[in-house]
């Protein structure tokens, strides 16, 4: 049986550098394949819905008539079949976790509208 | 399914003596199951299901009842049976007589009580019988 | 002689979750306990026939966050042979690494929790430290730390480059020396000893009386684990059952701390026998029949049982975690020792409650 067998340990880890971050001075950088948030690049979107059938937590509403495209990021698990199932690609999980929200739970819910329909421009007069 | 595993029928009770030989010839208790059937009748009807292991082979014991039935426990055989009993009392509503250690429905304090029989898939309506004459 | 009641738990700085005994005391010594549970019962079994049965991966998952990536392979198996579906040679084996450094993992956690209940905290610090280096393997390889979500019914959702795996390999086997520094302490040292020998004995016949499971049994002298039935890659593999004879607390940790290394070595030995191929096969048809899944979790025998009528929604699904199982064990060995040794004798089965009250 042996006596203070974690004193080697234990000076060894007084003696070197800790292995802890100093965080937020020194921040951890993410890997490659990490699930943060879910971004929406809404220009190429378009809001056919398939995101809003696949998601397990329904957290992706989308209406298709008035072009919006409606994310609760508290529901969200970020498993990423969305971005899987996306036609455009437009769905992106970046590897990141985005910053927390404010006091309010509304703000967690995030809403995007398609661009407006260019104006029509009359055919030129003859 | 795999050749492991085999599943036979047993009535009520006969219960208390094949849980005995099988403890006598060495096999382990797993686990305890249930899950509720279609079937006639007002009263919900449930599966029992008793798992059994030996030299990895998989025995399961099918019991056929209705909730809300008493049945002898097991757990003076195998003690360990005493949590399974308690779970499907309180969620299916079996009454399980002597168990070694009786909880009394407290064991998890759900809103709805039995809530597997309160959700069970209800029956599905027979359509009317039509025929061109 | 006077008997006092005291409660422990559900809030306790040494329970790692919420489990509660109401102790029946003479003097210091247990003499009856009476456990309570169900405070993180959130009732998943009846969840399974409200989710397409693609989709509950997720929920099944979300289990327990120690053994997250078995119960997800465990639900995806037992669909898998109600469908017949038959994976390709790399989905085994790269699901077979997931689980087998998922049991590292657990292990470290577990070396780390019985280290705090007898008080030795810089040991605890150091196991967890240990553990971080798993966490950023898994965040690397499926890109999550606790849910991977990388298992779906009919193989994986990513590839995981061959590459990867034999660094990863390599990780382990550069963390070895410190594993066994770490190991070493907790065998040989003698205050540890001092709170680990003799503590909590279960005999063999005991053990397969109360349906203990896992490293409860096998620390006991019964030679039983589930991998012996070749499920997934395991049958390829070389390794043996790890037994030992006395059947107390230092028998079970001696137990887990030799299945820390067989694993790594698992781990090598499948590095070197990856396959190039597929990872996934097209689902076509929705579960009609029924069948048991037996695995081995870190913590025992789980079994699976999966029902469906040939909808997309299954009929039943039914998981009997080990820490069910163990419960009996540890109401019984409870008795007759010093309220002291009820933290270690606690810890001992590795409880996993959310695992146990889904």
């Amino acid at each position: 049986m042996a006596l203070f067998s974690m004193l080697g340990t234990a000076v060894k880890s007084l003696l070197r550098k800790p292995a802890t971050r100093l965080y937020p001075f020194e921040k951890r950088q993410p890997f490659e394949r990490s699930r943060g948030n879910l971004v929406n690049h809404v220009e190429s979107c378009i809001f056919c819905g398939v995101c809003q059938l696949k998601c397990p937590s329904k957290a992706i509403t989308v209406v298709r008539a008035e072009k919006t495209w409606t994310f609760d990021r508290l529901r969200c698990i970020v498993c990423g079949r969305c971005v899987e199932v996306c036609p455009k690609k437009c769905l992106e999980m970046k590897n990141d976790h985005a910053a927390p929200i404010g006091p309010v739970k509304a703000d967690s819910v995030i809403v995007q509208k398609g661009p407006a329909p260019e104006a029509q421009t009359p055919p030129a007069q003859q | 399914m795999n050749p492991n595993i085999e599943i036979s029928e047993l009535k009520p009770d006969f219960i208390i003596s094949r849980v005995t030989e099988l403890s006598v010839q060495g096999w382990r208790l797993v686990q305890m199951s249930a899950s509720t059937v279609q079937g006639e009748g007002d009263a919900q009807q449930v599966e029992l299901n008793y798992s059994f292991d030996k030299d990895y082979k998989l025995l399961n014991l099918r019991v056929l009842t209705v909730s809300g039935a008493k049945i002898k426990s097991v757990s003076g055989i195998f003690f360990g049976a005493f949590l399974y009993e308690n779970e499907i009392k309180e969620q299916f509503g079996i009454d399980f007589e002597g168990i070694a250690i009786d909880f009394r429905g407290t064991l998890y304090k759900t809103a709805v009580k039995q809530p597997f029989i309160a959700f069970a898939p209800k029956k599905a309506a027979v359509p009317p019988q039509g025929g061109a004459k | 002689m006077k008997q006092t009641i005291v409660p422990l738990g559900p809030q306790h700085p040494v329970l790692p979750e919420p489990l509660s005994f109401d102790l029946v005391l003479e003097d210091e010594k247990v003499v009856d306990a009476i456990p309570s549970i169900g405070f993180v019962h959130r009732g998943l079994e009846l969840l399974a026939p409200k989710r397409d049965f693609e989709e509950y991966v997720y929920v099944a998952e979300r289990i327990c966050g120690i053994c997250s990536f078995m119960h997800g392979m465990g639900y995806c198996q037992a669909v898998e042979e109600v469908i017949n579906l038959q994976l390709p040679r790399r989905a085994n084996q790269l699901r077979t690494m997931l689980c087998e450094l998922s049991r590292i993992h657990s292990h470290l956690l577990w070396l780390g929790l019985a280290a705090d209940a007898f008080g030795f905290e810089n040991l605890f610090m150091h196991s967890w430290r240990l553990r971080e280096k798993v966490l950023d393997l898994f965040e690397e390889m499926t890109g999550g730390r606790v849910i991977f979500s990388i298992a779906k019914v009919g193989g994986l959702r990513k590839d995981i480059s061959t590459e990867t795996i034999r660094r990863a390999s390599k990780v382990l086997r550069d963390m070895l020396p410190e594993i066994k520094e770490i190991c070493d302490v907790f065998l040989n040292d003698a205050s540890v000893k001092h709170r680990l020998c003799g503590v909590a004995v279960m005999s063999a016949e005991n053990a397969h009386k109360l349906g203990a499971v896992g490293p409860m049994l096998r620390g006991s002298g019964v030679a039983k684990d589930l991998r012996v039935s070749g499920y997934a890659s395991y049958g390829e593999l070389q390794w043996e059952i790890i037994t030992e004879k006395d059947g107390d607390c230092y028998a079970r940790c001696a137990v887990r701390v030799r299945e820390i290394y067989q694993s790594i070595d698992m781990i090598r030995q499948l590095a070197e026998k990856l396959e190039d191929g597929p990872v996934d096969t097209k689902v076509l048809a929705a579960p009609k029949g029924e069948t048991f899944m037996r695995l081995e979790q870190p913590r025992g025998e789980v079994v699976y049982y999966v029902r469906g009528n040939g909808t997309r929604f299954l009929e039943r699904f039914r998981v009997r975690t080990p820490t069910f199982a163990n419960v009996p064990a540890v109401v019984t060995l409870l008795k007759g020792h010093e309220l002291a040794d009820i933290p270690t004798i606690l810890l001992t089965i590795d409880p996993c409650i959310s695992c146990m009250e889904r």
